[in-house]
């Protein structure tokens, strides 16, 4: 389950930070000319946005790694401090009795961040986990409940940007030993934060892989971080300082981005997301002080006043965030090119899918021009599109071309004239959720597609049927010469035996007719026998192959004389005029063919049956009472039917239930 | 003493016929088989002095069938029979250890006798 108060918090931090820097650039003169610069501000504000984006994205994603709300914590105190420290500014111009306890709270920040920093990079990414680290942890708890007391009630000018003295110093002996408390837990956190780095190091040479990676990545901008911030603690003040601070901002904004980068490494493309949001955020500050300054120099100028006025800033700020409104959406759409780049608006999806799609003429290419151009326009991160084919097979293709479809955020139906012959399967990245601009575009891709697929999906249907008819042809042309072999068979074992025991008996009665003439008489009548037992097998024979009565008197009547020589009582109720000899013929061999397998298989009592015209269709039937359970898979006979039937552009449909009972039906186009 | 015959082919109604024929014309019929198997059976028990082969048998075939008979009883003599003419099976026939080949309508008493004289 994914969070979504980090981003809402982020939000927050982003207006906190805008009313920092409205009020820092109020009261500049009262600060520090490191803190008063306008690039430094500007820097504090962008690496900070960075750093709680980062965090955001890490608290908010499952991965619960404690880099995450310490990221957010970092900003968040630095975000307060900017405030605080601009509300102090400000107030001391305008000498507020409050201003010097808003720079107050402010003092121990510095050592709240070295805090934070230096228990980030214990044990990353999973925090203080061994013996070692849980001690080193403490020490860092420790200094820091030490610091900020020390900082908060030393004596002297208070630590931090604004020059003035502690309202709350305390005096004595002990208490002038404070300064030098403060900086050795300073100095604690520093040393902590150097031997997490080292040990990072070392963990990182013996890491392999993926864990390698995410190391290396996030312990360069940690050193980076460590020389900006001894640059800062141990350099000499004044010249060095703001060199210290752009380090160790770049590093710290850095450092936030490899840390989320590393964490979420196992889904890079989180990162999208973060990028998005940063330059979104980023543009969302640029464009309001841009606004801010405009608003409040250009009207200033007009009305000739170089003093900020109250009910100018008010109009400034109320201009300032109507402009925000229209920025915002602009911000979205730009940083979203921005991130990714290579994808094209929702229009230009569209208009490239169109064109694309205009002249293919296979699934092959129109599939994955379909998922990529969903996958251009919505940014979604992987995109399935299942097409179902009149054989009831499925194909499908995913864009990008290797990746996996984890989960289904977004399904669309593809339909066409009321039928639906494929989805639109869309997985987001995470965090991403279809907004109406996309669903819109969705709907007009699979409205687009239905049509290209449609067509794509009539030529395969068309192959598939292509492929079926070659098959059923080379099946027949096997048939026939499975029964020209059966047919000689039959001759050699049948009417040929007859004939030459016909013609031996005959050479018997010739020899006898010397030697013993009284047997010539039974002899000839056995050669008679014979030669009528060869001739009823040649006529079975000649019937098998084609029976004259089919051909003389139609199917009724031959159906008939098969159901007279059926190994069970069958009724016949056959209502046809003559029809194309292939037809009649079809239909005679479904049910000779039919008939056969009761006697053989069916052990039924009785059969029926049934022949009519209706629409058209010759309708044929055949059924029996028998046990039922006819594998429909089993047997070259009901394929070589099968094949017989469709070769007329019929079908054949078998209902054999285990209960009890075959029937076999058989639909023929006809003219009668 | 009359020639000993053995009678290998898978219709029994063919083997009466031929039984009946053969023994008209002087043969002594001592065995009929219908297969492979039992003519070889056959033959090493009888030790017939001549048989009669069908080409096409249920389990293999008269002329592979020929060198295990002969080998079985060396002195026996192979007549070669079919429904089919001769031509049907080409050099497979003349290259066998059979001593000649007779379609089943020409079978005669004279017709074995002149090939059993001519070997």
């Amino acid at each position: 389950m994914t969070r979504r108060w980090p981003w809402g918090l982020v939000a927050g931090y982003s207006l906190v930070v805008a009313l920092g820097q409205v009020l820092e650039s109020l009261g500049a003169d009262r600060l520090s000319p490191s803190e008063g610069s306008t690039a430094i501000r500007i820097g504090v504000s962008a690496a900070l946005l960075v750093v709680a984006v980062s965090g955001a994205a890490i608290t908010a994603s499952p991965r619960k790694a404690p880099a995450g709300p310490l990221l957010l914590a970092l900003a968040g105190i630095w975000a307060a401090t900017s405030v605080l420290t601009g509300g102090a500014a400000y107030g001391l111009q305008h000498h507020w009795s409050l201003a010097t306890e808003a720079a107050w709270l402010a003092a121990p920040s510095g050592l709240v961040v070295a805090f934070l920093i230096a228990r980030l990079l214990l044990g990353f990414p999973d925090g203080p986990t061994t013996r070692k680290t849980r001690i080193v942890a403490r020490a860092q708890v420790l200094a820091l409940a030490l610091g900020v007391p020390a900082l908060a009630l030393g004596s002297g000018k208070l630590p931090g940007g604004i020059d003035v003295a502690n309202p709350h110093q305390l005096h004595g002996a002990v208490i002038s030993q404070l300064p030098g408390v403060a900086a050795l837990c300073f100095a604690v956190l520093f040393l902590t934060g150097l031997g997490a780095i080292v040990e990072l190091q070392r963990r990182r040479r013996k890491a392999q892989g993926e864990s390698r990676q995410a190391l290396t990545a996030v312990s360069l901008p940690m050193s980076t971080l460590f020389i900006g911030l001894a640059l800062l603690i141990f350099g000499p003040s004044g010249a060095t300082d703001a060199v210290a601070q752009v380090v160790m901002l770049t590093s710290l904004a850095t450092l936030g981005v490899a840390m989320a980068v590393a964490i979420l490494r196992y889904r890079l493309y989180t990162l999208d997301i973060v990028l998005e949001r940063s330059v979104v955020l980023l543009m969302l500050v640029a464009a309001a002080s841009a606004a801010y300054v405009l608003a409040v120099l250009g009207v200033g100028a007009i009305v000739g006043s170089t003093r900020p006025s109250y009910g100018l800033s008010v109009v400034a700020t109320t201009g300032t965030a109507v402009a925000l409104l229209a920025v915002q959406r602009r911000a979205v759409g730009l940083a979203r090119r921005v991130v990714y780049g290579r994808r094209a608006t929702p229009y230009e999806a569209l208009a490239g899918f169109a064109r694309q799609v205009s002249t293919v003429l296979s699934l092959d290419r129109v599939l994955p021009a379909t998922a990529e151009a969903a996958w251009t326009g919505t940014g979604a991160r992987t995109v399935r599109v299942e097409v179902t084919l009149a054989n009831g097979t499925t194909r499908a293709s995913t864009w990008p071309p290797d990746a996996v479809l984890d989960s289904v955020d977004a399904a669309v139906d593809v339909v066409h004239e009321d039928e639906v012959i494929g989805r639109l399967l869309l997985e987001y990245v995470r965090g991403d959720r279809p907004d109406a601009t996309r669903e819109r575009l969705l709907a007009d891709l699979a409205h687009q597609a239905a049509l290209a697929i449609r067509n794509v999906r009539l030529a395969a249907d068309l192959e598939v049927s292509i492929a079926e008819v070659q098959a059923s042809r080379l099946r027949i042309v096997e048939a026939q010469d499975h029964e020209r072999r059966r047919v000689e068979r039959d001759l050699h074992d049948g009417a040929q035996q007859r004939l030459v025991q016909a013609g031996l008996t005959v050479r018997m009665a010739t020899d006898a007719l010397s030697s013993n003439p009284e047997d010539v008489a039974g002899l000839l009548a056995q050669a008679g026998e014979e030669l009528r037992s060869a001739r009823t097998e040649l006529r079975e024979l000649a019937r098998g192959i084609h029976p004259a009565v089919l051909t003389e008197a139609g199917l009724a009547a031959a159906v008939e004389s098969l159901a007279e020589r059926a190994s069970v009582p069958v009724t016949v109720t056959v209502a046809t005029k003559r029809m194309e000899p292939a037809l009649e013929s079809a239909a005679y061999f479904v049910v000779a063919e039919a008939l056969t397998n009761i006697a053989k298989h069916a052990q039924a009592s009785s059969a029926q049956v049934a022949a009519r015209v209706q629409n058209g269709m010759l309708l044929l039937s055949v059924c029996d009472d028998g046990r039922g359970g006819a594998d429909p898979r089993h047997g070259t006979g009901l394929q070589g039917l099968r094949d017989r039937v469709s070769a007329v552009n019929g079908v054949l449909r078998l209902s054999s239930p285990p209960s009890g009972g075959t029937e076999l039906v058989a639909e023929i186009p006809c003219v009668q | 003493m009359a020639t000993s015959v053995l009678i290998v082919d898978d219709h029994p109604g063919f083997r009466g016929r031929a039984r009946e024929l053969l023994e008209r014309s002087g043969f002594l019929v001592i065995a009929e088989a219908q297969d492979g198997a039992s003519a070889l059976r056959e033959t090493r028990r009888g030790h017939p002095d001549l048989v009669l082969l069908d080409v096409q048998l249920p389990d293999t075939d008269g002329i592979t069938l020929a060198p295990l008979l002969m080998a079985a009883n060396p002195s026996t003599r192979i007549v070669l029979i079919s429904v089919r003419e001769a031509a049907s099976y080409g050099a497979r026939l003349t290259n066998c250890c059979a001593i000649g080949f007779l379609a089943k309508d020409e079978l005669s008493g004279p017709a074995l006798s002149e090939l059993l004289g001519a070997a």
